[in-house]
């Protein structure tokens, strides 16, 4: 009977949209290519960033023009054969060793070698892409690792949102509890709505409030206009507001309170905002999302 | 025949679900201003709230702070020029809401009192489509488009809909064109984009030649955009008209574009929001909704 096959096909069709993602979604995803200690652990990130968002993995690697041009008192500029060689030989085996990693996966993948300056590249590179897989290592001196002035730069320049993995622990796992480190303000807003291709793939996303003790206050948002937002987005998300123990408390408070508490929810990643206010230096981060990048244990996902 | 028409009933709600829950488009700001576009622009938000939808969130600022006198001795606010501006701000809400009434869109109206630019930028932050129009210059308002255009582009990460001069809203048919030159800000602008994008009938990657050549090839532009399920067609045209913007909107009517997209931003070395040329021509004027994303 026709009003019965009209239901059947209703019903069908309402669970597949329900399945169907709505929000653009994460299908580019530039993954950092650096031959460090968390040269490994980076590409399983982005292994599994592609695999959860069935998304197209681009590899980059840059080779710092610093590293083989050297500058000499009097303004010449040198450019070191021998040093060039070397470098070259580096990046052919480094290319070819992440190429044969990712051959045996089922991901669509290309890798790219480019020699410039690190954070311009990848910043031109990161407009065409909706996630930047980059790490974060603590305190380097030199210019080459991905140090925080270089995340700086990214979270400055770039829009894209920077996926920052744990120094160690388990795999990612899109699948996970997704927490929100919301602090009501307008960079914190701009970091839900960049990464709401990953949050859709959470099977649960907690939104953690702590007010924290700032100077010039600029207008918040309450928690609870980020529920609504991502309601009608069709991400149900849940809402706790902590107050520190004092009633005002400073950034590393804040940075602790906000870890044990994603650390007791089991979550897989944190989502925050960058920070509020220019950049005047090098390192000068918003106090919570610095004390993150440095020490957090959970990677981090960050947008500004 | 009574069974045919239950069958009909339950076919057209099915339909405008379906297209509502693919759209990514789920909260659009509208910037209330009572001038004599208003009611036009209205029906034109409403319809892309209709079709995409969203909820609609309605704000109209009255600029308190254009009225307020600062002198040594504090601040002095003339009551009667401030009385007159709630009572028409007042007048306008009940007109509004009354037009809204009967629309199967929800939407909310705030009335605000203050400074129009910090709170479009904070309500744009969880909004995500910015509906404005082109104002008119008036004086009595505080100030110029582009210096409101240009403060709201500094801080908002929103895509931010100028709707059109001639043609206010968005057509069901056409394209998009977006203005390509293989920039950083066009790929910005791009990838802003896509929610809106994949709502609209198709796109076009529209380059005017001799504009400056950038370092993104237009394929990759189509590649990024294909893996979003976004096909797109590379057009070029040649350098006719008297500049860069005359190209890209003979461009777009040859396309029967429903909007323009751009982002073209740069920035000075104060670290203040300049427009390059081809950006702040459109924004001027422009006869076509202008979607400007970053």
């Amino acid at each position: 009977m026709r009003t019965e096959q009209q239901l059947l096909m209703e019903r069908q069709d309402e669970r597949t949209e329900a399945i169907r993602p709505r929000a653009p979604g994460i299908h580019t995803i530039l993954l950092h290519i650096l031959d460090d200690e968390f040269h490994d652990q980076r590409i399983d990130n982005g292994l599994a960033l592609a695999r959860a968002c069935s998304a197209h993995l681009s590899c980059l690697h840059v080779t710092p023009f610093q590293a083989y041009v050297a500058f000499d008192t009097f303004g010449g500029i040198f450019v070191m054969n021998d040093i060039m060689q070397a470098l070259d030989q580096c990046d052919y085996e480094l290319r070819q060793k992440v190429e044969q990693r990712l051959a045996k996966e089922d991901v669509s993948w290309d890798y790219e070698q480019v020699s410039g300056d690190v954070a311009s590249t990848m910043i031109g590179r990161a407009a065409l892409a909706d996630l930047l897989v980059t790490a974060r290592l603590p305190r380097r001196a030199d210019f080459v690792g991905p140090t925080i002035g270089l995340i700086g730069d990214l979270l400055q320049r770039a829009r894209t949102p920077l996926f920052i993995p744990a120094f160690e622990g388990p795999s990612f796992d899109a699948a996970g509890t997704a927490v929100i480190a919301w602090d009501g303000s307008v960079e914190a807003a701009n970091a839900v709505r960049a990464s709401l291709g990953l949050l859709e793939l959470a099977k649960e996303v907690l939104v953690i409030e702590i007010p924290e003790r700032r100077e010039n206050s600029p207008k918040l948002f309450p928690g609870t206009k980020v529920l609504e937002y991502l309601s009608r987005q069709g991400v149900h998300a849940e809402l706790t507001v902590e107050q520190p123990p004092s009633g005002d408390a400073g950034a590393d408070v804040v940075a602790d309170m906000l870890v044990a508490r994603a650390r007791g929810a089991g979550a897989a990643y944190i989502v925050m905002g960058g920070y509020s206010h220019t950049r005047i230096g090098e390192y000068v981060f918003g106090g919570v999302t610095r004390i993150l990048l440095t020490e957090c244990p959970l990677p981090l996902v960050i947008a500004h | 025949m009574k069974q045919d028409q239950i069958v009909m009933e339950r076919s057209a709600p099915r339909s405008s679900k379906q297209e509502a829950r693919g759209s990514a488009i789920k909260t659009i700001l509208f910037h209330v201003h009572g001038d004599a576009m208003l009611d036009a622009r209205l029906e034109a938000v409403l319809s892309i709230a209709r079709s995409f939808g969203a909820e609609l969130r309605l704000v109209h600022v009255t600029p308190t702070d254009a009225y307020a006198v600062v002198d040594a001795f504090g601040v002095f606010v003339n009551l009667e020029i401030i009385e007159a501006l709630d009572a028409e701000a007042a007048k306008l809400r009940t007109r509004l809401e009354a037009r809204l009434a009967d629309e199967n869109v929800e939407w909310t109206y705030e009335e605000v009192a203050g400074s129009l630019m910090p709170h479009l930028v904070h309500c744009a932050s969880l909004a995500d489509l910015l509906v404005i129009g082109r104002e008119p210059k008036s004086p009595e308002f505080g100030g110029q488009v582009i210096s409101l255009l240009g403060g709201l582009l500094d801080h908002v990460r929103t895509p931010l809909l100028v709707l059109g001069d001639e043609v206010v809203g968005l057509k069901p048919s056409g394209p998009a064109v977006v203005a390509w030159n293989g920039s950083h800000e066009a790929a910005d602008a791009l990838r802003a984009s896509v929610a809106l994008l994949k709502l609209l009938p198709g796109v076009v990657l529209l380059t005017v030649e001799e504009a400056k050549g950038g370092k993104t090839p237009g394929t990759q532009a189509r590649d990024y955009l294909s893996r979003h399920g976004i096909d797109s067609r590379l057009v070029s045209r040649p350098r006719m008209g008297e500049s860069i913007a005359d190209d890209i909107l003979a461009g777009a009517y040859a396309e029967d574009a429903s909007c323009i997209v751009m982002g073209g931003y740069g920035h000075s070395r104060a670290g203040e929001l300049l427009f390059g040329g081809v950006t702040r021509t459109l924004l001027k004027g422009c006869a076509l909704p202008l979607l400007i994303a970053r």
